[in-house]
């Protein structure tokens, strides 16, 4: 058994590389802007070999040289998969659907040559990287006021101020309680990370986190510092007032923090919904287990949805079998995929990036299997990389393969089977 | 002295050989002692807690590096659906049974429960439906769609083997013994109790439990219903959660919630009852605001019924639904927040000793608030939408489950194990086991929260490196084994104490309440007579009145015709007003259950004619039960001691049957509500095409339903009245009439199903219209065997003026059925008219 679906977690993989090192190879010298050369490394046709090897999983591949973008900022904690191997990425590709859990590669000798390319990390790649660093950097300075701006130009939304404020004072306070924790935590950053937001509503949700999470912690010291004392207490030297603890321990304190907790958490709750009138709807379709994207001009994407940086957008989520749950911790909370309905999110990436989402509800085995990538595009670039989507599915040649049924597996064989295999007993 | 210390004895030697099982080689198997099935309950769910917990480890194990080779997605599904199942279902509420069976007659001064036989049943069913999920584990087709098995994927085209089945129907055989211990701790805790013992004046521990059975009386009848119409959705194709057939995967997620939450607090209270318990005993003084506790902890369980769709935030409903249950879901802190607070004043102005169970209810303290904190946080719209269904929602849950159960549970096996055994445990050992699980259990869970936080949805069988998840799993996984261990070494401290440890002197830690005022180990009559009650604590009052007891000088002393005697009280001021006589070890409680057993399995493996003969057979040993009941004559007017006499309760207008009867009804009440809920919802809420056919709109059909429902209703009450005036065979009389009323009204139900209604396949209008009427079906079936049982026990001569409750239970029944009969033809009729929305 492999776990080789989960290199589709990982987007950035080493065919993004192949691709970015191909891309940059067909670029004319002298062309100084890395940033667009990264950009249209994934516009660009195929490589004769790379299509040979990936053609059906093209838009996948083709995007993780734009998701490669994001990476540098995922901090540490992230680290691309290494060595996957060709075999693998074969299976990922042809039989996606499948994922080929209990398969053997099929990739074989075919796909060996490529190996020594697909490690090989080209110099030109990496200062693409550096360059788009620099330019998110500096995107960063002016984010707040960008932040702002966009607030203030929603006419629906109820308490702009207030959300402005949520904005500001979620990156703020998430740095600090980043910068404070990460001593200890290694960072809240992360691909898939609630604590590094990437556009409004996952801010202000982050926000909340932060300030729920000092009030908690206050309460909690306060309550174990008096069961404490109380147990240490050696000389009853006075009587505490039994009715002013309950009334005021037991009714006032929890009824007032709780009220006003509730009062902001239902302000953002209202703000989110109030967001769901504007803006292009995009439909991601659920089945076991892949995610489909349909655009408002008709087009279709598996696996990635493209978006325009800096534009509030509405997803309408459905499901073609069980239920599954429509999720970018980056950009937002998630919604479920009811099969019958049709439940919307309004999400936002501030910043043109891949933002990394999953299935959260179990469906299945194949739960894990199910990531998909929002990648939201600069407002210039916005409609090449929509025109080029049919193009790429075509090539991708995606084919509904049927929906392998989950075994009943023996779990005490397995069990057994595995804990042998473990200590090397079985092969 | 020497006199007093003789008549003990004798008493001993009498009442034991009275109230013991039979001295056969099987008669074990007959055992009906509140406090031996106790035992039982407790023992099987710590079994199973084991079970449990070996399936975290391998939880654990798989989880505790990225791309773990170590279980497959197939085999993660079973175990992680079957942990969850397993500690809910078979170990948190069937332990919570075992400690209020073996505790709550002691605590209230009583013999045993109000109806040992119905305990003893609970038991077996208890055991067989749980055997039959870990069959189901050892063969490998345990169920794996997650605990709270939402449908479609638990329904048959994406769960095709028998796996979803073993849940339905395992959990439902085990949830039959949650809802016979509910009825019995309701009526118990109402009516049999020591004489004086008044409301205000029970133990704390009592009101806990007793609101914790009345939750479960109205709490699980919708996870019952659920179970029922998913499995009839399974086996025989009623499409209630199709969507492609107008069902809705919805319903199930309310129906499962709706059961699902107040279960957390069925599972919290009676944890917290413990605390109330113990927590005074230590701080060495009696509990700040009794009274604020009932209150709070009734509003809590109210509450605790409008929370469940803060389980379903993520599902698409309206930001204003989703507000309000938000802010039920803050309310119901406001109760919790006065029982802590309550608490920590009892601990502030008491003198708190830090014994062995205290040490676990200081863990308590500090878990079980992180977890009410990290509640708080769920219970927002917003942030919830990014934690829901990640591993924060699993720390969460194991904070508040671990933290508000299993710590003081562990205080209370501590607390009364020296009751049981007669010795005490090991300090060392105990204090040891304590921290492993106290820091194994917060390197677990404490880390899990940014587990979750850093995007890791919960049910992954396995996750990529280098998302920040490895170290985080890996110290989790660490933590998980050093808190096994821990509760390994506990579980062997408290199995050790029995052989090894120093025998504990009486009442060792200086309680209050009646059950240390019992021998240790608790002989099966419990106390030789029964005391008269004062006050709250009577042990504190007199200290001595464990000996006097045992010399007979209370109530009851002795035995009297072989009777099982204990006492009846009224329900507010506990004045004795009735001489409760129980019945004895009986086999008829394990033949039920096999029976009950062979229609579950037959209707697993899909062997339908067999189900229909089983539940045949099981109708038929229920009434044979039955039968065996009560007396041929008019028993006299009887004198407990102290000048009292009191009728014997089957003589009195409101016996403990008819508490049980009125219990039964609250449950069934409640699956009819739920029941009917499904049926506006999938009419209202359930989007999709509407049902191509209604009902057809016929007149005569549900005039002469209502008909016979009136006359059923008025007959059976005439026969009531006349039995009341002597006039014997003008009562069987209506009795026959009754009985003919209820086959009319059967058959009108099953013309309905079978010939009204839309084909159940085809639509889910349809299934609903056929399950309202299979309902109203079922109900006039069992007016009819209550009314026929009733017309052939006076027949024989146990019913007269005076023992006439063989037709009053009925008669209850009767009204029952004749109201919700009338409203199902209401709405099965005058829907279609009113239209779709």
């Amino acid at each position: 058994m492999t776990l080789d679906c989960f290199a589709l977690r990982i987007p950035m993989s080493c065919n993004a590389n192949l691709v970015l090192e191909d891309q940059l190879a067909a670029v004319p010298s002298g062309k100084t802007n890395k940033h667009e050369a990264a950009q249209r490394q994934q516009c660009a046709p195929w490589q004769d070999g790379v299509r040979r090897i990936f053609k059906p999983n093209g838009p996948v591949g083709a995007y993780r040289g734009e998701q490669h973008h994001c990476h540098h900022r995922m901090g540490p904690a992230f680290r691309p998969t290494p060595d996957t191997g060709p075999g693998e990425q074969l299976r990922r590709s042809g039989d996606r659907r499948k994922q080929a859990h209990y398969e053997t590669p099929a990739g074989g000798p075919n796909a060996k040559p490529e190996e020594e390319r697909i490690r090989r990390q080209p110099p030109e790649h990496i200062c693409a990287e550096c360059a788009d660093h620099k330019r998110d950097r500096k995107a960063d300075e002016h984010g707040m006021d960008r932040m702002a701006r966009d607030g203030n130009a929603r006419t629906d939304v109820k308490m702009p101020g207030l959300i402005e404020f949520g904005h500001v004072m979620s990156t703020r306070v998430a740095k600090v309680g980043c910068a404070a924790l990460s001593a200890a935590t290694a960072g809240c950053a992360g691909p898939y990370s609630a604590l590094e937001p990437a556009g409004p509503a996952a801010a202000g949700i982050s926000l909340l986190w932060w300030v729920m999470l000092g009030g908690a912690l206050l309460i909690l010291t306060g309550v174990t510092a008096t069961v404490l004392y109380a147990m240490r207490r050696r000389r009853r030297d006075r009587d505490w007032s039994e009715k002013t603890l309950l009334i005021g321990g037991g009714l006032i304190f929890p009824f007032f923090a709780l009220s006003t907790l509730m009062f902001f958490a239902f302000s953002e709750g209202q703000d989110q919904f109030a967001n769901r009138r504007s803006g292009p709807i995009f439909h991601a379709h659920a089945d076991q287990w892949l995610w489909t994207f349909r655009y408002p001009d008709g087009q279709t994407s598996t696996g990635v949805l493209h978006v325009k940086a800096g534009e509030t957008f509405q997803v309408d989520v459905t499901s073609g079998d069980v239920i599954h749950s429509f999720w970018v911790p980056r950009l937002g909370g998630k919604i479920d995929a009811v099969p019958g309905r049709t439940n919307r999110i309004s999400l936002r990436a501030d910043r043109p990036g891949a933002y990394h989402g999953q299935c959260a509800e179990y469906c299945g085995v194949g739960h894990v299997e199910m990531p998909f990538t929002v990648v939201a595009h600069s407002a210039e670039r916005y409609s090449d990389a929509l025109a080029q989507i049919g193009e790429r599915e075509a090539t991708a040649g995606f084919t509904l393969i049927e929906r392998p049924q989950p075994s009943a597996g023996k779990v005490v064989g397995n069990i057994v089977e595995s804990v042998l295999r473990w200590l090397g007993i079985s092969g | 002295m020497k006199d007093t210390h003789e008549t003990a004895l004798r008493f001993h030697d009498e009442l034991t050989a009275l109230w013991g099982p039979p001295k056969t080689r099987l008669g074990f198997l007959a055992a009906v002692n509140h406090s031996i099935i106790g035992l039982r309950f407790i023992i099987t769910a710590l079994l199973f807690f084991l079970i449990g917990g070996v399936l975290a480890m391998l939880i654990r194990a798989q989880l505790a590096g990225p791309e773990t080779h170590f279980l497959d997605a197939a085999a993660y599904a079973q175990v992680f659906t079957m942990h969850g199942s397993i500690m809910m279902f078979l170990f948190a509420i069937p332990l919570i049974e075992g400690m209020a069976l073996y505790l709550l007659p002691k605590m209230l001064g009583a013999r045993d429960l109000a109806f040992p036989r119905l305990s003893a049943f609970g038991y077996w069913c208890y055991l067989f439906g749980g055997s039959i999920m870990i069959l189901a584990l050892v063969a490998g087709v345990a169920p794996d769609s997650g605990w709270f098995m939402y449908t479609p994927l638990a329904s048959r085209p994406f769960s095709p083997g028998i796996n979803s089945d073993v849940w339905l129907i395992g959990i439902t055989f085990v949830e039959v013994s949650a809802v016979c211990a509910a009825v019995e701790f309701m009526t118990t805790v109402l009516k049999v109790r020591t004489a004086g013992m008044a409301l205000g004046r029970m133990p704390l521990l009592c009101w806990y439990l007793w609101v914790t059975a009345a939750m479960m009386l109205v709490g699980f009848p919708p996870l019952i219903l659920g179970s029922i119409l998913l499995e009839l959705e399974r086996a025989f194709g009623l499409p209630f959660f199709d969507p492609t057939r107008g069902g809705d995967p919805l319903l199930w997620q309310h129906l499962f919630w709706l059961f699902g939450h107040p279960e957390v607090y069925i599972i919290f209270l009676p944890a917290a009852g413990i605390v109330s318990t113990i927590l005074p005993v230590f701080a060495g003084r009696p509990l700040v605001g009794y009274s604020w506790i009932v209150a709070a902890l009734i509003a809590q369980a109210f509450i605790s019924f409008g929370l469940w769709v803060h389980h379903m935030f993520t599902t698409g409903l309206p930001h204003l639904s989703l507000a309000f249950f938000s802010a039920a879901s803050l309310l119901v802190v406001v109760p919790t927040a006065v029982q802590i607070f309550a608490w920590l004043a009892t601990l502030l102005n008491g003198k708190p000793r830090l014994e062995l169970p205290m040490l676990w209810i200081l863990g308590f303290f500090f878990i079980f608030v992180a977890g009410g904190l990290t509640g708080v946080m769920v219970a927002i719209v917003p942030f919830d939408w990014q934690v829901h269904d990640t591993h924060f929602v699993v720390a969460h849950l194991h904070y508040v489950l671990v933290g508000g159960f299993l710590f003081p549970v562990m205080a209370g096996l501590y607390y009364w194990l020296p009751q049981v055994t007669g010795r005490r445990s090991d300090q060392g050992l105990g204090k040891a086991a304590f921290w492993l699980v106290f820091v194994g259990f917060n390197l677990t869970f404490l880390l899990m929260h940014l587990t979750g936080l850093l995007g890791m949805p919960r049910r992954t069988f396995a996750y990529p490196s280098g998302l920040g998840w490895d170290w985080l799993n890996l110290l989790s996984s660490v933590g998980g084994f050093v808190m096994a261990i821990g509760f390994g070494m506990a579980l062997l401290d408290l199995l050790v104490q029995r052989r090894f440890s120093p025998h504990a002197e009486h009442n060792l830690w200086h309680s209050g309440t009646l059950e240390w005022a019992m021998p240790a180990p608790v002989p099966g009559y419990n106390v030789a007579s029964l005391p008269f009650v004062t006050g709250r604590d009577p042990l504190h009052d007199n200290p001595r009145i464990g000996a006097e007891l045992a010399a007979g000088t209370g109530l009851l002393a002795g035995k009297r015709n072989e009777w099982r005697e204990t006492l009846g009280v009224e329900e507010v001021t506990g004045r004795p007003d009735q001489l409760v006589l129980l019945p004895g070890p009986s086999y008829l409680p394990l033949h039920t259950a096999i029976l009950t057993g062979g229609f579950f399995v037959s209707f697993l493996f899909g062997v339908y004619w067999a189900a229909g003969l089983f539940a045949v057979a099981v109708l038929g040993v229920a009434l044979l039960w039955l039968w065996r009941t009560g007396l041929p004559t008019d028993p006299e007017v009887v004198d407990v001691g102290h000048n009292i006499r009191l009728p014997v309760h089957i003589t009195t207008e409101k016996p403990i049957g008819w508490w049980g009867m009125v219990f039964t009804l609250v449950t069934d009440g409640s699956f009819f509500l739920h029941l009917v809920f499904g049926y506006l919802f999938l009419w209202v809420v359930t989007p999709g095409a509407p049902p191509p056919r209604m009902v057809e709109p016929t007149l005569i059909e549900p005039v002469t339903l209502v008909l016979a429902l009136s006359v059923g209703v008025l007959a059976s009450r005439r026969a009531v009245a006349a039995n009341q005036r002597g006039a014997g065979s003008s009562a069987q009389a209506w009795l026959l009439l009754a009985i003919a009323a209820a086959l009319t009204a059967l058959v009108g139900f099953i013309v309905i199903a079978g010939m009204l209604a839309p084909p159940p396949k085809e639509h889910a209008y349809g299934a609903s219209v056929a399950a309202l009427a299979g309902y109203g079906g079922l109900h006039c079936l069992l007016a009819l065997l209550g009314s026929g049982f009733g017309w052939l026990r006076h027949r024989f001569g146990y019913v007269s003026q005076r023992r006439s409750q063989d037709l009053r239970i009925p008669d209850l029944l009767w009204r029952y059925t004749g109201v919700t009969g009338v409203l199902l033809v209401l709405l099965i009729f005058a829907m279609p008219l009113v239209g779709l929305p």
